[in-house]
Parts: C-alpha cells; sequence; structure tokens
C-alpha cells in the first residue's frame, strides 16, 4: 500500500504502524520539537511516543507508533501542538460489554492470563493482536482508566468507546523503556533499545536505554500503591487491590537491572528528560536551586510530564534526576497523581452517538406533525418541542403573538397541552396522599370536579403546580408542569415508600397516555357544541367541573380549567387520537392555533405564575399572593411547618406584583435587576427581579411580573429595572392582576 | 452480522399494581418492579383484585430488534444483558425503555411515545455501525 | 461509574439512579411541636462522614423504588442492606 507523509509518498505493508513504516523506509527524522524546533525522528514502538506526533484526517494529533498504516494514508508531522480539522466528524461508536476477566495487555504474559482465565474473557491490546481461542481480543485498543467496581473504559482505534464491566482485571500492561541521559539524547536516529529491536534494527539508528519502568498507571488509577524497586529503577506496583492484579513485567519480573544512575557528563541543557516537552537536566536542576522539593512541584516548573504523552518516558527519569540533585532517595519522593485517560482521547469519541441531532432525545407530541405543517415555531420546554407561535407568512413574533392572545380573547383559539405531566392516583388513601402533599384542603372535592393546586417542599417553597381533577371514589388524576412531571413523580413515590409504606395508594405516570387540547375564548362553546353530546352551558358544566363523553366521535374527558383567564375547556382524549382530535377542532371553524408565547401572556395578564419562571424554588404561596391556596384546617402538611418559619413570614420576603413601565411601549427584559434610583452607585441594592415581561393586547402596552422586596406594600412605587446594559428602565409597582380581576371572563360571553 | 428493526402494536396494555398477575392466552405480563407489571392484551377492568390498575396502551410504543446482531445493536448503547424469556427496565442510549427477549434473537423495546423518532433514530444509525463494523 | 444493587433489578450502572441522600432521616412526628431550630436541623442538616455512611438510591430508570445501602465514601465500596 501507499501512504504519504509531509507530502512525499511511500510504500507500506499491511499490519505495520505508521512510525514503523517511516523507519522502514528510512526515514529516521522528519519532526521537530514544540519550543525549541530540535530535528526529531521515532523514538519508540508504542503510546509513550514523545516525537512522532501527526496529524491523520480529521484526527488532531495522533502518536505515528499507534497509526493502523491504510491504503491512501495522509499523515503531516505536528511540533507538539495539534491542529483542529475544521470539517465535522461522524459520530463515532460505544459498546458496552461484561465479562469474568479483563486482560490488559496482549503481550506474553497477558496472553497466558487470557487463556488460562475461566469464563467470559476479554483481552485488550493497543497494537495488532492474534486471536486466542475462547477469549474476546479487542486490539487496537487502549485502556484509558479503571473506575470504581472494575470499570473499565477503552477506546478501539479512536472510533469506538469500551464501556467494560470486569469482574477480575489481570493488568499485564508491560514496561516502558526510558531514554539514557546524555547530551544530544534526542537527535533523530536515537531510539528505545526495544523499539530498535522491534522495528528490525533499522540502519543509522542509535538504540539506547536508561531501563524500564512498568506501566503502573491504570494500577494507581485503581488506588493501588507503588513502591520503588531499586533493582530496575522505578516504581512497582505494591500491596493488593481486590479484584485486580498484576502479572508480567509490570509487577518488574523479567526486566533487567537498570544501569547505574548518573547525571550526564556534559551539557545538562542538551540532555533530555521530556523529549515532548523539550525539557532537560538544566531544567529540573533549575527547579530544584529554585527550592522546589516535590514531584509535583518540579513537574509544573519545567512541565515535565505535561505533554500530550503524559511523561511516558520522563517521568522516571525526572524522578531520579531530581533525587540525585537533592541526594534522596527517590522513593521518597514519591510519583505525579496517575489520572485518567492513559492516552490522548478525542472528545467525539467521549460523545459518541450523543451528538447533533441526537445530543438529546427531542419529544414531540401526537399533535407535532400538524404543528410543522403549520409553520409553527418552536421552544425548547426540557427536552419538548412546543410550539411557542405560529406565524403568518411574513409576520413576526410580536405580530403573531398579539393575532393569537387577541384570538383567544376575542373568538376562540386551541393550544397542544399534551406535554403536561399526568398522574394517575388511586387507592383507598389516595385523598389522604393527596392531602399531606398539596397545600390545598380537598376533602371537599367531589367526584367530576377539579381544583388548582399547589405543592410545597418541606421548607415551605413552591415545588410544582398542578390541576387535580377527582375521576372516581378512590381515583383521581394529577397535572403538573411540563418540565416537573418526571420530578413530582419522584417526589411523591419518595414520601409514599420511604415515609407512608402503609397508605394503601398507587401512582403511575400516564402524561402519554392523554393528548390534550385546551379549546379557549369566548367562542369555545360554539366550536365544540357541534362536536359533542356533552352540554357545554354554564348550568351543566360549571366551571372546574369535569365531563366524559364524545368529541369528534372519539371518547374523551373535558375539563373546565383555564390558565388563560378566559371561558376554556381542555379535551383529553387517547393519547394515539390526538392528532386526530386535533385536525377535527381546526376543522370545526375559525380557530387560532396559539403556542406557549400567548400562553404565557395570557396567564401573566392574570397573575397566574409559572413554576419555574416566576419560582426558582425560593418562593412561597404566601410570595405568589396564594395565600387562599394554603388550608388553614388541615393539621400538616408538606410544607405547612415551614411557614412558620421566621424567615418564611418577614414583611420584606420577595413579593410577586407587576411593574408598567412608565413609557407603554417599553419592554423590559426578563432576568432585570430592580432598584430603588437611577442612578447606579455600587454596593447597589438589589431589591428583585423582573420575572416575566411581555406585550399585552387586551392591555395595550407592555407589562412585566416581578419579586419585589415588600412588593405588596409598595404598590404605586416608582423603580427601575435595570437590563445587563444600558439604563434603567422606570417602572410603576402595580397589584399583580392587570386584567380582569374578577374574573368575569372566565365564563365566556354574559348571556 | 444483521439485525431488522420494525415496529410491533402490543394492543391494549395496563400497569397493574400488586401481586403478579396471572399468565393467561394472549396476555403477556412484564416485570417493572417488585409490584408492579405492564401487562400487554389485557384492560383495567380485568383486574378488580389489584391494587391498582390503569390502561397505558397509548403511554407506550414497541420497537422489535431481531436478528442476530441485535444483542450487539443494544450493547452499544444499554449494560444491562437481558436473558432470555427476561425483562428489564433500564436505559437504552438516553431513553428510558423496557425491555423484553422473548427469543435469543429477538428483542422488544418499549419506550414512551415522545421518546420513539429519537430512539428509532438512534437504533439506525447503530444498525449502519453493526453492518459497517469488521 | 459505581455498580448499585438494586434489591429487586440486580445491580446496575449508578446512571440508573438518583442518589436520596442520608437514610434514616424520619419526618417529625409533629412538625408542630419543633422550634424553628429543630425544625431547620431537619430540613437542612445531614451527616457527612468520611468512612460508612448509609444513604438512599432510588432506581430511577429502573423500578422506580428506594433503597437504602452502605457506601464507604473514601473507597466507594457498597454494602448491601436491601429494603
Amino acid at each position: 500500500m501507499r501512504f504519504t507523509f509531509a507530502g512525499a509518498e511511500y510504500e507500506g505493508r499491511e499490519g505495520e504502524t505508521l512510525a514503523a513504516a517511516l523507519v522502514r523506509n528510512g526515514v529516521l527524522g522528519g519532526f521537530r520539537s514544540i519550543y525549541r524546533g530540535r530535528p526529531r525522528g521515532v523514538y519508540s514502538a508504542h503510546e509513550e511516543e514523545p516525537n512522532a506526533l501527526v496529524q491523520v484526517g480529521p484526527e488532531p494529533l495522533v502518536r505515528a507508533t499507534l497509526v493502523e498504516l491504510e491504503d491512501g494514508l495522509v499523515a503531516d508531522p505536528l511540533a507538539g501542538k495539534g491542529r483542529l480539522v475544521p470539517a465535522p466528524r461522524p459520530r463515532c461508536d460505544a459498546a458496552h460489554a461484561r465479562c469474568d476477566v479483563l486482560v490488559v495487555g496482549g503481550g506474553r504474559s497477558g496472553r497466558a492470563a487470557a487463556a488460562a482465565a475461566r469464563g467470559r474473557v476479554i483481552l485488550v491490546e493497543q497494537l495488532g493482536c492474534a486471536p486466542l481461542d475462547g477469549v474476546q481480543v479487542l486490539a487496537h485498543t487502549t485502556a484509558l482508566g479503571v473506575y470504581d467496581g472494575n470499570y473499565v473504559v477503552a477506546a478501539e482505534r479512536g472510533r469506538r468507546l469500551w464501556k467494560i464491566r470486569a469482574l477480575r482485571i489481570v493488568l499485564a500492561t508491560g514496561a516502558i523503556e526510558r531514554p539514557a541521559l546524555f547530551p544530544g539524547n534526542d537527535r533523530p536516529g536515537v531510539m528505545l533499545a526495544s523499539a530498535f529491536e522491534a522495528y528490525g534494527r533499522p540502519a543509522g539508528a542509535t538504540p539506547v536505554s536508561g531501563g524500564f519502568s512498568p506501566r503502573v498507571h491504570l494500577w494507581s488509577q485503581a488506588g493501588g500503591r507503588l513502591r520503588w524497586d531499586d533493582r530496575i529503577g522505578a516504581p512497582v506496583p505494591a500491596g493488593e487491590l481486590r479484584g485486580i492484579e498484576c502479572a508480567g513485567r509490570l509487577t518488574g519480573a523479567g526486566l533487567p537491572d537498570a544501569p547505574p544512575f548518573a547525571l550526564p557528563d556534559g551539557d545538562e541543557d542538551e540532555t533530555f528528560v521530556d523529549l515532548e516537552r523539550d525539557a532537560t537536566v538544566a531544567d529540573v536542576r533549575r527547579a530544584v536551586e529554585a527550592g522546589l522539593r516535590s514531584v509535583e512541584h518540579v513537574k509544573r516548573y519545567t512541565s515535565i510530564g505535561t505533554g500530550s504523552d503524559q511523561g511516558k518516558t520522563a517521568n522516571v527519569n525526572a524522578i531520579r534526576v531530581a533525587a540525585e540533585l537533592l541526594g534522596v532517595h527517590p522513593g521518597e519522593l514519591g510519583t505525579t497523581t496517575f489520572r485518567p485517560p492513559y492516552v490522548p482521547v478525542s472528545f467525539a469519541l467521549v460523545a459518541g452517538r450523543d451528538r447533533g441531532e441526537l445530543f438529546d432525545p427531542v419529544r414531540v407530541t401526537p399533535m407535532h406533525p400538524w404543528h410543522v405543517a403549520h409553520g409553527a415555531v418552536f421552544e425548547d420546554v426540557g427536552q419538548w418541542k412546543r410550539p411557542r407561535y405560529y406565524p403568518r407568512p411574513g409576520e413576526e413574533m410580536d405580530a403573531a403573538v398579539l393575532r393569537e392572545c387577541r384570538a383567544v380573547c376575542e373568538a376562540v383559539g386551541m393550544q397542544d397541552v399534551s406535554t403536561l405531566g399526568k398522574i394517575d392516583v388511586q387507592g383507598p388513601d389516595a385523598l389522604e396522599l393527596l392531602n399531606r402533599l398539596y397545600t390545598n384542603a380537598l376533602d371537599s372535592l367531589e367526584v367530576g370536579r377539579c381544583r388548582y393546586a399547589l405543592m410545597c417542599r418541606a421548607d415551605g417553597m413552591v415545588l410544582d403546580d398542578g390541576v387535580v381533577m377527582r375521576v372516581g371514589e378512590r381515583r383521581y388524576l394529577c397535572t403538573t408542569t411540563t418540565g416537573n412531571a418526571a420530578a413530582v413523580l419522584a417526589w411523591m413515590e419518595e414520601w409514599l415508600q420511604t415515609e407512608w409504606p402503609e397508605l394503601r395508594v398507587r401512582l403511575t405516570s400516564v402524561t402519554e397516555q392523554w393528548a390534550t387540547a385546551a379549546v379557549a375564548g369566548p367562542d369555545a362553546r360554539e366550536l365544540l357544541a357541534p362536536l359533542t353530546e356533552i352540554p357545554l352551558d354554564a348550568e351543566r358544566f360549571p366551571f372546574m367541573a369535569i365531563r366524559e363523553g364524545e368529541v369528534a366521535g372519539i371518547p374523551a374527558r373535558v375539563a373546565r380549567v383555564s390558565f388563560s383567564g378566559e371561558l376554556a375547556f381542555e379535551v383529553s382524549v387517547d393519547g394515539r387520537r390526538g392528532l386526530e382530535l386535533w385536525e377535527a377542532l381546526a376543522a370545526a371553524g375559525d380557530v387560532t392555533p396559539y403556542g406557549t408565547e400567548a400562553m404565557h401572556v395570557l396567564r401573566a395578564e392574570k397573575a397566574y405564575p409559572i413554576v419555574g419562571q416566576d419560582t426558582d424554588g425560593t418562593v412561597t404561596p404566601f410570595d405568589l399572593g396564594l395565600d387562599w391556596i394554603v388550608s388553614r384546617t388541615k393539621p400538616d402538611f408538606v410544607g405547612k411547618r415551614s411557614f412558620a418559619r421566621a424567615d418564611t413570614s418577614r414583611p420584606d420576603r420577595k413579593q410577586l406584583v407587576a411593574l408598567l413601565p412608565l413609557d407603554p411601549r417599553e419592554l423590559v427584559p426578563e432576568g432585570a435587576q430592580l432598584a430603588e434610583t437611577a442612578e447606579l452607585t455600587p454596593p447597589v441594592p438589589m431589591l428583585g427581579h423582573v420575572t416575566s415581561s411581555y406585550r399585552s393586547a387586551a392591555l395595550g402596552r407592555t407589562f412585566a411580573l416581578a419579586l419585589l422586596a415588600g412588593g405588596r406594600g409598595r404598590v404605586g412605587d416608582v423603580l427601575y429595572a435595570v437590563p445587563p446594559r444600558g439604563d434603567g428602565v422606570p417602572v410603576r409597582v402595580a397589584e399583580p392582576v392587570l386584567y380582569d380581576p374578577e374574573g368575569a371572563r372566565r365564563d365566556g360571553r354574559p348571556r | 452480522m444483521t439485525a431488522v428493526l420494525a415496529e410491533v402494536d402490543l394492543g391494549a396494555l395496563v400497569t397493574v399494581r400488586g401481586p403478579r398477575p396471572a399468565e393467561a392466552a394472549g396476555r403477556l405480563v412484564l416485570a417493572l418492579g417488585p409490584d408492579e407489571w405492564l401487562v400487554a392484551g389485557a384492560g383495567e377492568d380485568d383486574f378488580p383484585d389489584a391494587d391498582a390498575a390503569v390502561d397505558v396502551s397509548a403511554a407506550y410504543r414497541c420497537l422489535e430488534l431481531a436478528g442476530p446482531g441485535a444483542p450487539a445493536v443494544l450493547a452499544q448503547g444499554c449494560s444491562v444483558e437481558v436473558g432470555v424469556g427476561e425483562s428489564a427496565a433500564t436505559l437504552l442510549a438516553r431513553a428510558g425503555v423496557v425491555l423484553h427477549r422473548p427469543e435469543e434473537e429477538r428483542f422488544r423495546i418499549l419506550v414512551r411515545p415522545s421518546f420513539a423518532p429519537y430512539l428509532r433514530a438512534w437504533l439506525e444509525e447503530a444498525l449502519t455501525s453493526l453492518r459497517a463494523s469488521r | 461509574m459505581l455498580r448499585v444493587p438494586c434489591p429487586w433489578c440486580g445491580e446496575r450502572d449508578e446512571v440508573e439512579f438518583s442518589y436520596g441522600g442520608q437514610a434514616g432521616v424520619r419526618y417529625p412526628a409533629d412538625p408542630a411541636a419543633l422550634s424553628d431550630e429543630e425544625w431547620a436541623e431537619f430540613l437542612f442538616y445531614r451527616d457527612n462522614p468520611k468512612g460508612r455512611f448509609v444513604e438512599r438510591w432510588v432506581h430511577t430508570h429502573g423500578c422506580r423504588r428506594f433503597l437504602e445501602l452502605e457506601r464507604d465514601t473514601l473507597t466507594h465500596e457498597i454494602h448491601v442492606r436491601g429494603r
């Protein structure tokens, strides 16, 4: 096969690494060092390579000793620094595996350990590896790290990330040869003796050896201790680890005695300790003479060990040189901390398939195709895509939202509210559980009725809100906000399982069992009546009642709840027929689809809070002005005790108010801080912040909701809403409910 | 190594709380927890003595992965190995699923409908990767 | 990636679970009878030992059941307690 290196073409052989092919082609140089620009060449035969760094295709920085040659490969030398390739990389793969024995290292002792092991056996080896009977061999795979419970992450060819759980790990990772320390030990042609042998003793090359350092990295990552072995002049594994053992040359056995150690005879500034970092014996001497005593400090001072090779050929020599200069035994200095990954790994490999469109699940409702077909602009609510608004051709967002709001106030609109969480609560103790978790007194809730309810944490702060529907004697359906569906179910389960396991009640998520369309506006009855036999007049279908029947020929549950403040019916059907329902509603008359933005505006005019927007975990029901929702008769419920805490009843707590910009066209940014004065001289006391801000069609002006310290006592005051940049916007504090404070629109047009 | 992905309609589904429901013709019982069962081919009214029974026919979709490569496809995104005839509630890629393995080379993946498009896309890519691997 | 032993589903990877904090902290029998300090003790204070710690986990992406176990906060060794 042919390959290209630094623009020149060479001949390569099957199974060769790029480094081996270069050396065989007589390329003993071809590289330069990072800082001093010194000519360099291939130095080793494995992952410890400090010189031969290349860019291959999209890979910004790899060692030529680990690059598997392929026909047509193009590689360019890099002087110690990678170069990002702008072209997007395809998504990388992953694989989970479990085994009885994982052997790391495919040399003699690794293969022997794998062959002798029983059960499911996996062997990983960095380079090529012959198959082994009864063993799953992962060649060209480097173990990156050992984690809790013998969890090993390994990179196969830089393209697949293995996540392996092993009952037993056998580390047979062998040893890395150290350079000998003499001036010019970095010149092209100088290479480690073991590499010299591996490459078939290339002509013109000079083999050198300063001894061998066992690859203790994974053992150390797993928490294993090390001890200095004087004979080989390097740390070796010591002590024991549960489920991990060492074999072969990793233990020190079979390694030759280290040559007697001596500082170089000659120019220390030409004697390299860390070739990748261009750090020399002279640099170590400078560190020691500067007063540094520990290996970690010497490393930081000299940058030894901080290169992409992580000092594999450098660290032990650095310890030996420092020890010699300090006049101490190398074992006293310890080693630097070993952390994963063992070799550099690309973000793309770690990210795997969780990139681009698969970065996170995109959740959609059954009505989604209709929203897309009708030009909806979506917003992310948790993992869901919800229509934010439906612009007509050429319509900007502001105009679309105003149009949608106007339609809901003057005619009829419809919103897909399927994303709200729904929890089925059933059993003899269903009411008891709900009474303990919600602030409301729910005893009086009859079958066929529903109630807006609030849930607090034990510290009294609002957790979530929703509607509790009593659909049977012992059966309730509780809705939650979209983003909190899972959290609320988990919260309820926590109390039920860990505090009140004696309660006879069971919880089931039915969020996706039901698709729901909210039909809202004064003409809502006119739109729905032809589609259903359910009587819709106020006498037979009062506010907060539930009725069952058929809508558009589909079995449905209809609830008269309203988040917009207008007459509204929420129609729920089997999720599989959600699109059918939606299409039937759209065809039933002149109904305007509206999105989350219009919904936000409409509810804000009525000061209905949105959990997570107007609350942030530090807001109580009283702060929101929802005193009425907190039962005074229930002896206890989650959060009740905290309402009596001194901090929870402070008069200067932040309270929900409305803000009216003095300029009725000026939109205050959400998140703007509230200040007393226009001039801001630090330190500026922050009185609160703007939580929601909109243009209102009904009010014909802008308005905002805010949490303001002592807000309810400041109605009429003028304050300043200060954005991150720019001047404060003057606003007047107002009672929070700005539109239809008597709630008269809720029943639709008067007869 | 190949595998094929398809969607299967399990018909009526109900979540039952209480002791394990009895097997019956046309009925499949999957364990979700110590006292929580997903039963295919039955309705709420079939379990009058259970602590709770909730229709969830619209709350799951069922994907079926079949072929000798099926275990390898799942192993790309799931660390649980399901034995033949067993089921497990776990994660596949970033979706919560219930896995059922009726036969050695056939897996059923129950997933919430809202996660189904994501999971299908993930599985299609995993299948492509399987076909391309050496 | 810890291996967490769920009493019902068997050992699973940590990622399937959510952490549940210190075990054995009971909701007070009569919150109204507690002083603000005592109530704050229940709300906000938890042990943080170096070494063995009994804690709760919940198998969020599995059976959704709570379980208790003992974990060494230094070594992450887990000792099963069940529930």
